[in-house]
């Protein structure tokens, strides 16, 4: 029989014998890894998640002119190329102008817009009716309209004089649908852009173009910076008003996050070091004979630290799969789409599981060390 | 080899008298040499076990050396002291004592066993137990066993690493005469051959088989 076939004759049978507790010791581990593991899964996904969540709040980041010019189509279209396609989840563009209501003898604001983007970069743009499908079809803010007096349906002639003629171009158009938003835009009117062209006589022209960007803030800070960079006649901005309480949002949820896990390894540690201190106990005879007949500190030390970085190995693989499990179900259930498993987070949270174990053996290590065998060989 | 202590004394803190401090063993100076076997009697209390964990660096005396030749055995750190002990010291201990996950002859051969050099394992393990006669006992577990068979047991597992010193407390305590016989001539040929034994016991008969009688009382030795 070997030496080492001796000493893991030992250790399996002093496991073995203390299966309960080295089970409750274990399971203890795999819990604080699977809090773990689920809760850094999470706290690296919310962000993803979270971010599509607020884009509902509307658009993060917009695009203007630099100068006095107003900006082409064609410039803003190349301006969006910086951001990736998946990220990018609605560009909208518009165009304000000034028009007269002919009947009214009054100038609203027209904003001239693509509806269909409209719809994913603000999508808590709500109307009453239906959004416009043709260009003679228009859009009415819910201010505009009580001020006016618009209902549905009704056909209002708009106007609008070009500076070098005499000649006001007009446009017969239908409203559709009362918008209603909370804010500045029930004043406006919301018309096509090809319409816009066709009462002003230019076309190609945007004031602004919002966007709707699945960025954390850092990211979308660069996107705008290469932006404004590449074109020194444009300039990206982000809407701070978004993108600032969708950081703080995430840094609470991140900070609590952390917090919660912090607390739960250290319940951790207190379980297992709480076990370990119990089997020292129940082996004090044991360690004292071993030590008297020649076993030194450090080999008692080696083999609790061996001993608990087993376990500490063990519940975190354990504590690896349960804890993708329950970030996948936090994960449907939350936010309602999965997450995809990270290979890296196996060895995180494996390593993270034996260095809690081992400090968790600090004390009971010191307690083993300390057996005096004089006192276990009098036979107490 | 010659085990020398030096004005080894050991005191422990007691309420009682006028001075709480009283001494388990008084500054002593002994010597044990190859070859001899020495017997210390002494009533129960007096000290010898307290004396004999000193001389073999289980305890730390609170005055005074131990020397094994010119080596300070306090000197040493833990892992030297350690590796020394089971290199060069064979303890029988007063109390039952076994690791309880292995069996009779693993326990043996557990001293043997703790470092890595097996340049020193002897296979002398079994013969012990036979000569003690346990053969029939070497695949039990020490929980099987009886208070006798645990004591020859450490006896053998103290004998098989043929120690340079051989310390024993009280090894045929629960011996009966034929057993004690056994082990009193184990013990004087590990003397003969040259290990240097140290026997306690209350037994006279076992001054029949010892080179140096020693006496204790109340913390002092006498010679
Ligand atoms: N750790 C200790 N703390 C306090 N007093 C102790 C300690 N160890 C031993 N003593 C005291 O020291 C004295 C000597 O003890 P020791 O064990 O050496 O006696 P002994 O001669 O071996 O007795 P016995 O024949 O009964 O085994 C005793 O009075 C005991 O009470
Ligand atoms: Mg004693």
């Amino acid at each position: 029989m070997s030496r080492r076939k001796m000493f893991l004759k030992m250790v399996t049978a002093s496991l073995l014998r203390r299966r309960s507790r080295m089970l409750i010791a274990l399971l203890s581990i795999a819990i604080g890894a699977t809090i773990l593991s689920g809760l850094v899964t999470i706290y690296y996904d919310v962000p993803r998640q979270m971010g599509a969540q607020f884009r509902g709040y509307g658009a993060n980041m917009i695009l203007v002119p630099s100068g006095e010019e107003k900006m082409t189509v064609e410039k803003a279209q190349e301006c969006l190329t910086v951001i990736p396609k998946d990220q990018l989840l609605g560009a909208t563009p518009y165009r304000y102008v000034n028009v007269e209501m002919t009947s009214r003898q009054r100038t609203f604001v027209a904003a001239a817009t693509d509806f269909e983007q409209v719809q994913s970069t603000s999508p808590y743009f709500a109307v009453e009716g239906r959004w416009p499908e043709g260009d003679r079809e228009v859009l009415v803010g819910k201010e505009t309209a009580e001020t006016i007096g618009v209902k549905l349906n009704n056909v209002i002639e708009l106007s609008y004089k070009p500076e070098d003629t005499y000649v006001k171009n007009t446009l017969n158009m239908t409203v559709v649908g009362i918008l209603e938003t909370g804010g500045d835009e029930e004043a406006y009117i919301f018309t096509t852009l090809k319409a816009m062209d066709a009462l002003t006589g230019v076309s190609g022209q945007l004031d602004v173009m919002e966007m709707s960007v699945s960025a954390a803030s850092e990211e979308l800070e660069n996107y705008a910076a290469e932006i404004s960079e590449n074109n020194s006649d444009m300039s990206a901005r982000l809407v701070k008003r978004v993108t600032k309480s969708e950081t703080t949002v995430l840094a609470k949820l991140q900070s609590l996050v952390f917090l919660v896990t912090a607390v739960v390894l250290l319940l951790t540690m207190i379980c297992v070091s709480t076990t370990m201190m119990a089997v020292v106990s129940e082996r004090r005879k044991e360690i004292g004979l071993r030590k008297a007949l020649g076993a030194s500190d450090q080999s008692i030390r080696a083999e609790f630290l061996g001993e608990g970085m087993f376990l500490g190995l063990l519940g975190g693989i354990l504590g690896t799969a349960l804890g993708f499990a329950f970030a996948q179900v936090v994960s449907v259930n939350v936010f309602g789409s999965s997450i995809t498993f990270q290979p890296l987070l196996l060895p995180i949270t494996v390593i993270v599981s034996m260095g809690i174990a081992a400090l968790s053996c600090l004390l009971p290590i010191r307690r083993a060390v300390e057996i005096d065998p004089a006192l276990v060989l009098k036979g107490e | 080899m010659i085990l020398r202590a030096e004005k080894i004394a050991k005191w422990y803190y007691r309420k009682s008298g006028e001075s709480n401090r009283f001494f388990a063993v008084s500054e002593t100076d002994v010597q044990l040499e190859s070859g001899s076997l020495t017997v210390l009697m002494g009533r129960s209390g007096s000290g010898k076990t307290t004396f004999l964990h000193m001389l073999g660096g289980l305890l730390i005396p609170d005055a005074g050396k131990v020397w094994v030749d010119d080596k300070d055995l306090y000197a040493m750190n833990d892992a030297e002291l350690s590796r020394y002990r089971n290199r060069h010291i064979g303890i029988v201990s007063q109390g039952h004592t076994a690791v309880q996950s292995l069996s009779v002859l693993e326990n043996v051969m557990l001293p043997q066993m703790m470092y890595a050099d097996t340049d020193r394992i002897n296979e002398s393990a079994d013969e012990w137990l036979a000569r003690f006669g346990m053969e029939h006992l070497q695949e039990a577990f020490p929980s099987e066993l009886s208070g006798g068979e645990l004591r020859r047991m450490s006896i053998a597992r103290a004998l098989a690493g043929k120690p340079e010193i051989l310390l024993a407390d009280e090894p045929t305590g629960d011996l009966d005469d034929e057993n004690t016989k056994l082990v009193m001539n184990a013990l004087r040929e590990a003397a003969d051959e040259g290990t240097a034994v140290l026997v306690v016991t209350h037994e006279s008969d076992a001054l029949d088989y010892a080179d140096q009688r020693w006496q204790m009382n109340a913390g002092v030795l006498t010679k």
